[in-house]
């Protein structure tokens, strides 16, 4: 339902997510259009699953799949996550099977953009996650860059985002994305570079019966651009599940170009 | 050369400023832009010249490279 009143009622996302599909995965616009309400739908569906775990604590195991492919990592990894599917799941997901792996991710503080009543949520969310982690948010700040440094040599693992636009950084790199160049926040392809940890592609998508783990291939950080061959994997996983990202709508490709 | 000048060489080589602009003592914010990244790529080009392994967590505190160099002091060898 919020997807669909999101879907139309707002016209300018919708205008830039069909915009976004036509030209990057060359939808025809009514397929385009029925990706877009899917990744509204996806979107919405993380709030809901969230909410319906934080009330229903006993069920959350359960929910999670056996992946059929589950990655083997031992080691320090970074995990890279997208806003895709369930990415708070995906997290939970991962701790659940590894044990300790630290967040990176905004701090919700006076200067996160968020209207308050998204932020009072997020907030409640990330408490939540927090608790069941058993760690606390590693923020994005010189000083928690530096100890997710510490920690990834230490032999522990972090998860993060990679699809931050370049623009909101500031730090970003260009790669290329379905032929055409994006600017992407280049944070994740300098920490495995001064940690020597490769980066794992990880999502996780809902289904009626559970979330399931998908993931790409480790890129190592040793490769010519970890950034490009990152975003590589993730291309190969949203051109087999576009309607679970939820950029498309929010990103027009000429938005990502930023100046250097 | 002094522990203090070699961490002012690899800091300067770091953030691409000439060695001179560091003044030991003046905050490394006032020589140029640090961003969120910065400080790990120091810390990291301090751990592989001195074989130390900087604590994350004093290093918020450092200002100056003299701070930077006091705490690749003290800080564990690897």
């Amino acid at each position: 339902m919020v997807a669909a009143s999101v879907f139309i009622g707002d016209r300018a996302r919708r205008r830039a997510g069909v915009q976004a599909l036509t030209d990057c995965l060359r939808m025809r616009r009514s397929q385009a259009l029925r990706t877009h309400l899917g990744a509204l739908r996806s979107e919405a569906l993380e709030e809901a699953d969230c909410a319906y775990f934080i009330a229903r604590p006993d069920r959350l195991v359960s929910a999670f799949r056996q992946a059929t492919d589950e990655p083997v990592d031992d080691g320090p990894v970074i995990y890279a996550t997208l806003h895709f599917g369930s990415p708070v799941l995906a997290y939970l997901d991962l701790c659940r099977r590894r044990g300790v792996i630290w967040m990176i991710g905004r701090p919700l503080d006076a200067a996160n953009p968020m209207e308050s009543a998204k932020l009072d949520w997020a907030r409640r969310k990330v408490a939540w996650v927090e608790a069941l982690s058993g760690r606390a948010f590693l923020g994005t700040d010189a000083a928690a860059i530096a100890a997710a440094r510490e920690r990834l040599l230490a032999g522990e693992s972090v998860f993060t985002p990679f699809d931050v636009p370049g623009d909101v950084a500031t730090r970003s790199a260009a790669v290329e994305m379905f032929s055409r160049r994006v600017h992407l926040a280049a944070g994740v392809e300098i920490l495995a570079r001064l940690t020597r940890a490769p980066i794992r592609p990880i999502v996780a998508i809902s289904r009626p019966d559970g979330f399931a783990l998908l993931h790409g291939a480790r890129v190592e950080p040793a490769v010519a651009s970890p950034l490009r061959s990152t975003m590589e994997e993730f291309s190969s996983i949203i051109r087999r599940h576009p309607e679970e990202w939820w950029m498309w709508p929010y990103l027009s490709f000429g938005a990502l170009e930023v100046p250097s | 050369m002094s522990s203090l000048e070699r961490t002012r060489m690899v800091v300067a080589g770091v953030l691409r400023v000439s060695p001179a602009e560091l003044e030991p003592d003046s905050p490394l914010s006032e020589v140029t832009t640090l961003d969120s990244l910065s400080l790990a790529e120091i810390a990291s080009a301090l751990d592989d010249t001195f074989g130390v392994r900087l604590p994350s967590a004093e290093l918020g505190e450092v200002r100056s490279v003299r701070d930077l160099a006091e705490l690749v002091e003290r800080s564990p060898r690897r």
